[in-house]
């Protein structure tokens, strides 16, 4: 009993003395110093304290403070200041002890680490790590409502033809990677042409934001040599939105419901555009025996598991219809082009823990196609089925990573004919059958690390493997890119890579192909600088590409991996968002030259655009009013005057200018209704896309563009 | 076995009095930051404003109510804002917007249905809507979300109302908003701030004079000068050292009454 009584009394005393209230005075300890800026400016009303403790003080005006503290020798300072990174520091004092600490704070990069690690990557949005916002896309003028259009108003676009068709920086439209949701689109454009189609598949407002990069991108994204392009369509809606748009050539209705809220709902639309009016009235040059029509429905279904976890399914169907006139010197003809597309992407994202995030997919892009143009008749089908698993998130509290592993499978069916020589279309022309049946399957690896290095340089490195079945091929490339902060508002970027892609299946077809193919390959050098404050921004880029291996036209094995070339230009990029007047002007530089498929020498291809340039300006006018207008320069294509000197001449430059007007109103709450009127080449300029010879180079046609002058009118509803 | 048990209770008490008194000093510390915080309304200087931001960003760290910590930062960068507005400052006011907006959304990923961080949430985003008006498109309807999801959680909590007034009053009618909506909203708040009373001292508790200040503004507006005084006046009387009553309301109305007596 009595011990227990003593023990008793220990614990009474050990915790009335060790209560934090009950500590003796000597035991102050104090802190001070300065805090200042990366610069050395004194930073006043600066926050310091002590972590998980009560005790703090805030500098004064000249960015001294002392901070006091008793009763522990061990603590951590934190020192915060609004626009800084939070400095933080352990320390040890005795009792009594005075410590002087000065403290340096670093400025927060600006818009987080999405953007800053990515040379070449762009935003003119104001949603971060986003480069286009479906409104963007809208208000863009010349731009048609459509993303492909749009982005081509960027630098390092260049302006080959009318159409949706990207060719980025000296890169054929081939060359560009299309993804969404992670899920890899083989087929973007509507209206197809071999440069690219006339628009893309997607209308802007089935998609949460577009992500563009014109050179030097992650190990994310491969077998594209020039360009990538990722697409990300919308999240679980939460509250239910109806949308209707008539134009001129085109009807579209979009839903979102939230059926159960924040736990599943989905967003439909569906767009018919027909555009036969738009024509007739515009009286176009082209004699149309079926106007451009399409139509095209999307169902996206998002279920929400749980707090961490989320499927998506993103159901896709396209239709489109062209048939045109064929001006030929020699005979006249009727192109026929009917194309349907279909996607399927079924998504899964599950936060694992905290930091990591893991995304799954499994997509079926299915595209069929039937062709006639006079003697060729041709069906083709391409499908694709993709799995992807990825895990991304945080390794430590500084360095994230970006890891993923992608199988596809590529099947390319054609069936029908095609004229021997394939200059020659004529009705009496000799025809090949066809029926040919290829299969390519690819795996895919990549890993990669943002990681912050010294001087406050972050440096994102990575690697991507990839293994196609065909050639038997495993490649592996690096990829580098750094962003130096030279102060809060500008940085320099930097950015090297090596980037393959592999030739589609039927290149690989032992007769009209070479079954010993191997990838081509691309290296890319970017240099650049950016200046960014509120509302403004400033970018100039500089690069040089050189690309290898690439398929030449071979007489004896149809393809061979010889062809060549090499890309280089600057890039020059500037907008300004601050006022009623808003804009942005883009300007590249480009010197491109190939020897590559059937150019007999290396010379410039016909995407070597030399000077592009193109002006936006946007005025919100009172009243709810706006007014957009656009320029556009480019240098004329290159083009073949006479036999033996390739791509020697060029067409007359391109030039056009497009005025919008749209004005917005409410009839009621929660509605917001636009009315718009667009004027595209108001100047009524026919610019001159090539001259296409007879045979025998006596007469020549021009390829004019579809329209001179012309006007669209809509409107679109949303509640 | 007797002893034991009371010395077991015993050491219990002691040893649970350690973590009684340290929710009570957060308690207490709250308090001392509310109270920091309305001074420094009152005052209308930058070092007040930033000194009751600190030191509630030294309790951020506490474990009894880290949510209600979160909340009573961002209701500092909200003051903040209003003062970075007021002096013309867009660039600091986007950095005290954007950190409000952290802050809030910790707090609500600790505590989702708590309807004061998603109303302030709502006036935040309404506040980065009148920096960049283009904004409005995308952040118009999230910041309508926000508000309708606080008045559903707590539909008698006064300050809601008068956050989706402020809203209204420079929102275009156009667009949902003007001068009439949003006096409605102020008198329905005024309403909630004479019927509810917050018992719990560490809880938010603001904005009756605040609501009665916006009152007056908006019966200036409609040229009701006696109705505006007496909206004054009441403001006055909750918070005697208003500064926003007493230095630029209250001189304005003179004005206006000496300019148009008729009223």
């Amino acid at each position: 009993m009595k011990s227990l009584n003593q023990i008793f009394f220990l614990i009474v005393i050990f915790t009335l003395v060790c209560h934090p209230k009950n500590v003796p005075a000597q035991n102050t300890r104090i802190i001070k110093g300065q805090v200042r800026n990366e610069k050395g400016k004194p930073l006043a009303y600066a926050n310091i304290f002590l972590k998980n403790r009560f005790e703090g003080v805030m500098s004064d005006e000249q960015g001294n403070y002392q901070l006091k503290f008793k009763g522990a020798d061990q603590v951590t300072l934190v020192c915060t200041f609004m626009g800084y990174e939070s400095f933080e520091k352990e320390l040890t004092l005795q009792r009594g002890a005075v410590e002087k600490l000065n403290i340096r704070l670093k400025p927060t990069l600006i818009q987080g680490k999405t953007v800053t690690v990515s040379a070449s990557a762009f935003t003119a949005a104001d949603e971060e790590g986003v480069t286009l916002t479906s409104l963007d896309v809208v208000r863009t003028p010349g731009a048609a409502a459509d993303i492909f259009w749009a982005i081509k108003s960027f630098p390092g676009l260049q302006q080959v033809e009318e159409g949706a068709g990207l060719f980025v920086r000296g890169g054929d439209v081939s060359e560009t990677l299309f993804m969404l949701d992670g899920a890899i689109i083989n087929h973007p454009y509507r209206y197809e042409s071999p440069t690219g189609g006339y628009f893309g598949t997607f209308s802007p407002f089935l998609l949460k934001g577009t992500f563009f990069s014109s050179g030097g991108f992650s190990a994310q994204f491969g077998d594209a040599l020039s360009g990538a392009l990722s697409m990300e369509s919308l999240d679980l809606p939460d509250r239910r939105q109806v949308g209707l748009g008539m134009g001129l050539a085109a009807e579209s209705a979009y839903l979102s419901v939230p059926i159960i809220k924040d736990k599943f709902g989905f967003s439909f639309s569906g767009n018919l555009s027909n555009t036969e009016m738009l024509f007739r009235l515009n009286q176009s040059q082209k004699d149309f025996s079926h106007y451009p029509s399409a139509y095209d429905i999307n169902l996206n279904t998002i279920y929400k598991i749980n707090q961490n976890s989320e499927v998506k399914f993103f159901v896709f169907q396209e239709n489109d219809q062209v048939g045109v006139e064929v001006d030929d010197p020699d005979y006249a003809s009727h192109f026929h082009g009917d194309n349907s597309n279909r996607l399927y992407n079924f998504k899964l994202t599950h936060q694992v823990n905290q930091k990591w995030l893991f995304t799954g997919n499994l997509a079926f892009n299915d595209f069929q196609r039937e062709l006639d143009l006079s003697v060729m008749h041709l069906n083709l089908a391409d499908r694709l089925s993709q799995c992807r698993l990825s895990l991304e998130g945080e390794l430590t509290k500084n360095i994230s990573f970006r890891a993923g592993n992608y199988f596809l499978r590529y099947r390319t069916i054609i069936s029908g004919q095609v004229p021997q020589n394939e200059l020659d279309l004529s009705p009496s022309a000799p025809i090949d059958l066809v029926s040919t049946n290829y299969t390519s399957d690819r795996a895919a690896q990549y890993l990669e690390f943002d990681v912050p290095t010294l001087l406050g340089i972050l440096l994102k490195a990575g690697l991507r493997g990839e293994y196609e079945s065909t050639s038997r091929d495993y490649l592996i490339d690096p990829r580098v890119s750094l962003v130096y902060p030279i102060s809060a508002t500008s940085n320099i970027s930097a950015a090297a890579g090596r980037y393959h892609q592999f030739p589609k299946p039927e290149y690989y077809d032992p007769f009209i192909g070479n079954p010993n193919l191997s990838a081509m390959e691309a290296s890319h050098w970017i240099l650049g600088y950016l200046y960014q404050q509120e509302n403004r921004i400033f970018r100039v880029e500089c690069y040089y590409k050189k690309y290898h291996h690439l398929l030449l036209k071979d007489a004896v094995q149809n393809y061979t991996n010889g062809g060549y070339g090499y890309a280089r230009g600057l890039d020059f990029f500037a907008k300004d968002a601050s006022g009623p007047i808003s804009g942005w002007v883009a300007y590249s530089w480009l010197q491109a030259r190939r020897q590559w498929m059937d150019l007999p020498v290396l010379a410039s291809p016909y995407f070597d655009i030399t000077h592009n340039f193109t002006a936006v300006l946007n005025w919100d006018l009172p009243f709810n009013l706006s007014i957009g207008s656009s320029f556009r320069y480019a240098t004329g294509k290159p083009y073949t005057p006479a036999p033996g000197q390739y791509h020697s001449a060029r067409v007359p430059d391109y030039q056009k200018v497009d005025l919008t007007f749209s004005y917005r109103c409410s009839f009621f709450e929660s509605n917001l209704t636009i009315f718009y009127l667009a004027l595209s080449n108001i100047t009524g300029r026919i610019n001159i896309f090539d001259y296409r010879y007879s045979p025998d180079y006596q007469r020549r046609d021009a390829v004019e563009s579809a329209y001179g002058r012309s006007l669209y009118f809509g409107m679109s509803f949303n509640m | 076995m007797k002893k034991l048990l009371l010395l077991t209770i015993f050491s219990f008490i002691l040893l649970s009095s350690f973590s009684i008194s340290l929710a009570t000093e957060v308690d207490s510390l709250i308090i001392f930051g509310k109270q920091k915080l309305a001074l420094a309304v009152n005052t209308w200087q930058e070092a007040d404003l930033l000194g009751a931001r600190a030191f509630f960003e030294r309790l951020s760290n506490d474990e009894n109510y880290p949510w209600l910590i979160h909340y009573y930062i961002a209701l500092a960068d909200y003051r903040l804002v209003s003062f970075c507005f007021s002096t013309n400052d867009k660039d600091k006011a986007k950095q005290f917007i954007e950190d409000g907006i952290t802050h809030l959304k910790t707090s609500l990923e600790q505590q989702p249905d708590y309807a004061e961080a998603h109303s302030l949430l709502g006036a935040l985003y309404g506040n980065k809507i009148a920096i960049n008006p283009f904004l409005g498109i995308t952040l118009g309807p999230k910041s309508g979300l926000e508000m309708e999801r606080a008045i559903r959680l707590e539909p008698r909590n006064p300050r809601s109302y008068l956050i989706s007034g402020c809203s209204a009053y420079f929102r275009p009618k156009l667009f949902g908003g003007g001068k009439e909506k949003a006096r409605a909203q102020f008198e329905r708040a005024l309403a909630l701030f004479d019927s509810c009373r917050v018992d719990n001292p560490i809880m938010p508790d603001w904005g009756q004079a605040e609501a009665n200040a916006w009152l007056g503004m908006c019966q200036m507006d409609n040229k009701e000068y006696v109705a505006a005084d007496s909206s004054f006046e009441r403001a006055l009387n909750i918070n005697p050292d208003y500064g926003w009553v007493k230095y630029v309301l209250r001189p304005e109305l003179a004005k206006k009454m000496t300019q148009d007596p008729a009223n």
